[in-house]
């Protein structure tokens, strides 16, 4: 069965804003990697709205650009939405219901890894856990205000994780690996 | 100029403690022991909220009494006599208190007052209503923080009502075989 990979920039505080700080160029090309090791997205409609049509834009752009080809390049987009209509392309698939059957299936099927981030979906996935991999990009900043790491999670238990590794970066952020 | 450095467990959430103050997630063995012991062993002062200095003092005085003491138990009793202690508290009579300063008011001059003095870094230990109130007024110099395994949910956090971003830098990272991450940050104040 394939991994449901979870990654997210965040403040020492757990601030995920993308609009207080941004990440250097090394966790750029740390992303880009975990992009390059996915072939399926799994957005909530905010954090698909933020990521489409802005990267697969830039990717036309600007060719250089890793991210954005890395992004361009993988084959779907899911995307859990209530309220979302429409989604552009062939490759976007909306669902509306049944998250928990929905992501097993999608982990059923064979592939490379399906990778998640934002703050809404996520909490949902870790609640039901099925996040398999979790990476966190603690960038040396207190933020203050802004949306909270897995802000409105509810889980039964606390959710524990295993640590797999930490990685330093010149700027000072940090990359905490964990699995499930 | 002396440095107030925050030291705190938290989880990967940044909660410092669950809703009712729960902190039986944190771990601590001999491993993360071990190393927070060599530098507390470099530290002469200790800074505590009440609450916590009131959870230490029925502690730590005491603790390598007993049959069971451990080694932890033993260095840290030590230490913890030796040390000269600073409790933020509006409450507590510090009149008969040994080596201890309890401050209550005029939270920044008392504490710019003690950092211009001679002596170690101050180590924090948790209290995270003292450090709230500290941060507020700019008076913490670091974070010498240990990430936790795990995620809560819901708690107390560490950090609350900034206002102003603070930047950080990274001196060091450590890896605990039990799955904890120590992140030490000073405050860069350029």
């Amino acid at each position: 069965m394939r991994k449901l990979v979870f990654a997210i920039n965040t403040s020492l505080d757990g601030c995920v804003d993308h609009t207080k700080f941004y990440p250097d160029e090394e966790t750029f090309a740390y992303f880009t990697q975990l992009t390059r090791d996915a072939d399926t997205f799994l957005y909530g409609r905010k954090t698909y709205e933020l990521m489409v049509p802005y990267w697969p834009d830039a990717a036309k752009e600007d060719p250089a650009d890793e991210f954005a080809r890395a992004f361009d390049a993988v084959e779907k987009i899911v995307v859990f939405s209530q309220s979302l209509d429409s989604a552009q392309g062939e490759k976007t698939k909306i669902i509306r219901t049944g998250l928990m059957d929905e992501v097993q299936k999608l982990k059923q099927q064979p592939g490379k890894n399906i990778f998640t981030g934002g703050v809404n979906l996520a909490s949902q996935l870790a609640a039901l856990g099925l996040i398999d991999e979790y990476h966190f990009a603690v960038v040396p900043i207190i933020v203050g205000e802004g949306r909270r790491l897995f802000e409105g999670i509810n889980l039964q238990e606390k959710l524990k994780l295993k640590l797999v590794e930490s990685t330093v970066f010149k700027s000072g952020a940090v990359i905490l690996r964990y699995v499930k | 100029m002396r440095k107030i450095i925050s030291f705190m467990h938290i989880s990967l959430d940044g909660f410092v403690a669950g809703p009712n103050g729960e902190m039986n997630w944190i771990k601590v063995d001999e491993e993360v022991f071990d190393h927070v012991e060599k530098r507390i062993g470099e530290t002469d002062t200790a800074l505590y909220g009440r609450v916590t200095y009131q959870m230490m003092e029925n502690y730590w005085p005491t603790a390598a009494d007993g049959p069971n003491a451990s080694k932890h138990d033993i260095v840290h009793s030590k230490w913890y006599k030796k040390a000269h202690k600073i409790v933020l508290s509006k409450t507590l009579d510090g009149a008969n208190l040994a080596n201890t300063n309890i401050i209550g008011d005029n939270l920044a001059d008392n504490i710019n007052k003690i950092k211009q003095q001679a002596g170690s870094e101050i180590l924090l230990f948790g209290s995270p209503t003292a450090t709230h109130a500290l941060i507020q007024l700019n008076l913490i110099d670091g974070y010498w923080l240990f990430v936790n395994p795990i995620i809560l949910g819901r708690g107390i956090p560490l950090f609350t009502d900034i206002k102003d971003q603070i930047k950080l830098k990274l001196l060091t990272t450590k890896q605990f075989t039990g799955g904890v991450t120590a992140l030490d940050y000073i405050v860069d104040r350029q």
